[in-house]
């Protein structure tokens, strides 16, 4: 992505909370991904959580980095990820990888922050950085994220269950929402009668703060061995400038897959 | 025998006003013993030379990733002297970040003046987020390298200035005593002015539940060796789950996901 268009979408993101990439992801790319994705739902029976929360008409897959190919293309796509590396710096981590699906007759999810369980005095530079992608058109009616622009700022989380004047993120197939953490939103109630809304929730933090899915016990050692030097520093094999995450002053990926380094130990340089 | 709720309180208000506290005596002498009996087992098992760096030293030891490396060693972050101060200070859902050694040799020279979560770019003052310890495993002097700490300097809006003298007092304490600070103090090891001492610390340091470890204990320390740690231990070295979801697996803790143990936290969205 050209760095003009980057600066501008980072703009958006300090200004409002949130932008949209429109037509960020290749067609072939969104097929495979939704391809795999239902054959998972399929293959391991999910079912919808059946909470508040997470709603009663909606099925999640988490932990998707465990489910192939299609996937690990997501965190390090490059149209998104500069934007994320904007907003939290370099050295940002996979937070968590996962699909939600918003099947007709959903109610609205409560509206709420991401980082609201993170006890840091608001408003704070964004620990969190997540992303939608639209695997289908998001609508107005299917449950497109509902957002409440500029309340990234704000010195507090939502009240849990209170109503707020909200927008909807509607946007096209193959489309990604970016948004600030602090930035209040909630999926939308599916008012349609045979729409399913489908996205990828691929979630980033900063590289000192803890991932909300444990990538690192969560992902079988012999599939983090295959992703790609990025993607491993990204699920945590890396280290954090120079030092947060080492083991024996060596990255994870160096001392646990005997990868080569890739950066040098903090107190080493000189 | 368990430290009384006021004793910790004194201690966590002191964190508060001043940065640090030292508990005095705090450590059964039993186990400073058996910690300084098997730290040259691991400084030899380990291969472990002097730094060679100005912030680390030349004349100073260390050795890392402690609780990879013997039994003793899991009696320390979870110490009933200790552990419930930092409990004050991060809150329950806290981690091990890093647990090592740090053996400064005579002749050593004073480390650069730092806060130990320099590093991390959220504007000060902020809350703490990192809380530290250094238990004397030997008596700490101001001869042999006790550490230089700048009272109230966990409350100031910017982090030292890398090798500049500051006006720092020496954290003398006794063997078996622990020094706690918040991770935003200003400090560093002191030299070590004589000729035969060695100065010998435990650095037990501690961060939020919600943030990454210094010293990755996931993929750090083997899993048949955190299989057997305590229940509580486990949480600590980040097999828990922050406030019922930061760290968790498919809605598990990784206890539960990866060692098949029963959950012993309710999850945030349970699994119905």
């Amino acid at each position: 992505m050209a760095t003009e268009s980057v600066q501008e979408h980072l703009k958006r993101i300090d200004l409002d909370g949130y932008t949209i990439v429109e037509d960020a992801i290749e067609p072939e790319l969104l097929e495979f991904i939704a391809n795999e994705l239902a054959r998972i739902e399929r293959e391991r029976n999910i079912k919808p959580a059946r909470n508040n929360f997470e709603g009663f008409k909606t099925t999640h897959v988490y932990n998707l980095l465990v489910y192939g190919k299609a996937f690990e293309a997501i965190p390090v796509h490059p149209k998104i990820l500069p934007i994320v590396e904007g907003v939290l710096g370099d050295g940002l981590l996979i937070s968590t990888l996962s699909s939600i699906s918003i099947g007709p007759g959903e109610a609205a999810q409560a509206i709420h922050a991401d980082d609201i369980l993170i006890p840091l005095d608001k408003p704070h530079r964004a620990i969190v950085c997540n992303t939608m992608w639209a695997l289908t058109d998001f609508t107005d009616e299917n449950g497109a994220t509902r957002i409440i622009p500029g309340t990234h700022k704000s010195d507090r989380n939502p009240e849990y269950g209170k109503q707020y004047d909200t927008i909807p993120a509607v946007m096209k197939r193959g489309s990604v929402l970016v948004w600030n953490g602090s930035l209040w939103h909630g999926g939308g109630a599916n008012r349609t009668t045979d729409q399913v809304r489908v996205g990828i929730a691929m979630n980033y933090c900063a590289g000192y703060i803890r991932q909300q899915e444990n990538q690192q016990l969560g992902i079988p050692r012999e599939i983090a061995a295959r992703f790609s030097p990025k993607l491993k520093d990204m699920v945590g094999y890396g280290v954090y400038r120079g030092l947060i995450g080492h083991i024996d002053k060596h990255s994870p990926a160096n001392a646990i897959l005997g990868d080569p380094e890739t950066q040098r130990n903090l107190f080493d340089r000189t | 025998m368990p430290m009384e709720k006021e004793k910790i309180q004194v201690h966590v208000d002191r964190i508060e006003r001043d940065g640090y506290t030292i508990v005095e005596n705090a450590i059964e002498p039993d186990l400073i013993e058996s910690i300084a009996g098997e730290l040259p087992r691991v400084a030899r098992e380990c291969n472990i030379a002097a730094g060679n760096n100005p912030f680390e030293g030349y004349k100073t030891t260390r050795a890392g990733n402690l609780l990879a490396h013997g039994k003793v060693f899991e009696a320390i972050p979870v110490h009933p002297n200790i552990l419930p101060i930092v409990e004050g200070v991060l809150d329950n859902g806290l981690l091990v970040s890093s647990l090592s050694s740090i053996s400064i040799g005579p002749g050593e020279a004073a480390q650069p003046i730092h806060s130990d979560d320099i590093l991390i770019p959220l504007e000060k003052p902020h809350r703490a987020i990192i809380c530290n310890t250094m238990w004397a495993i030997t008596d700490f002097t101001d001869e042999n390298g006790a550490t230089r700490i700048v009272p109230g300097t966990h409350k100031l809006d910017h982090s030292p200035q890398y090798g500049k003298t500051y006006d720092s007092i020496p954290a003398v304490m006794k063997r078996g005593s622990v020094l706690v600070w918040h991770g935003s103090l200003w400090h560093g090891g002191g030299a070590n002015r004589t000729a035969d001492q060695v100065r010998v610390g435990v650095a037990m340091n501690y961060c939020a539940g919600y943030i990454r470890q210094q010293e990755n204990q996931q993929l750090g320390i083997p899993r048949e060796i955190v299989k057997q740690f305590s229940p509580r231990l486990k949480e600590l070295a980040g097999y828990g789950v922050y406030n019922g979801l930061i760290g968790s697996i498919c809605g598990k803790s990784p206890a539960s996901a990866i060692l098949g143990e029963s959950e012993s936290q309710s999850l945030l969205f349970g699994r119905g």
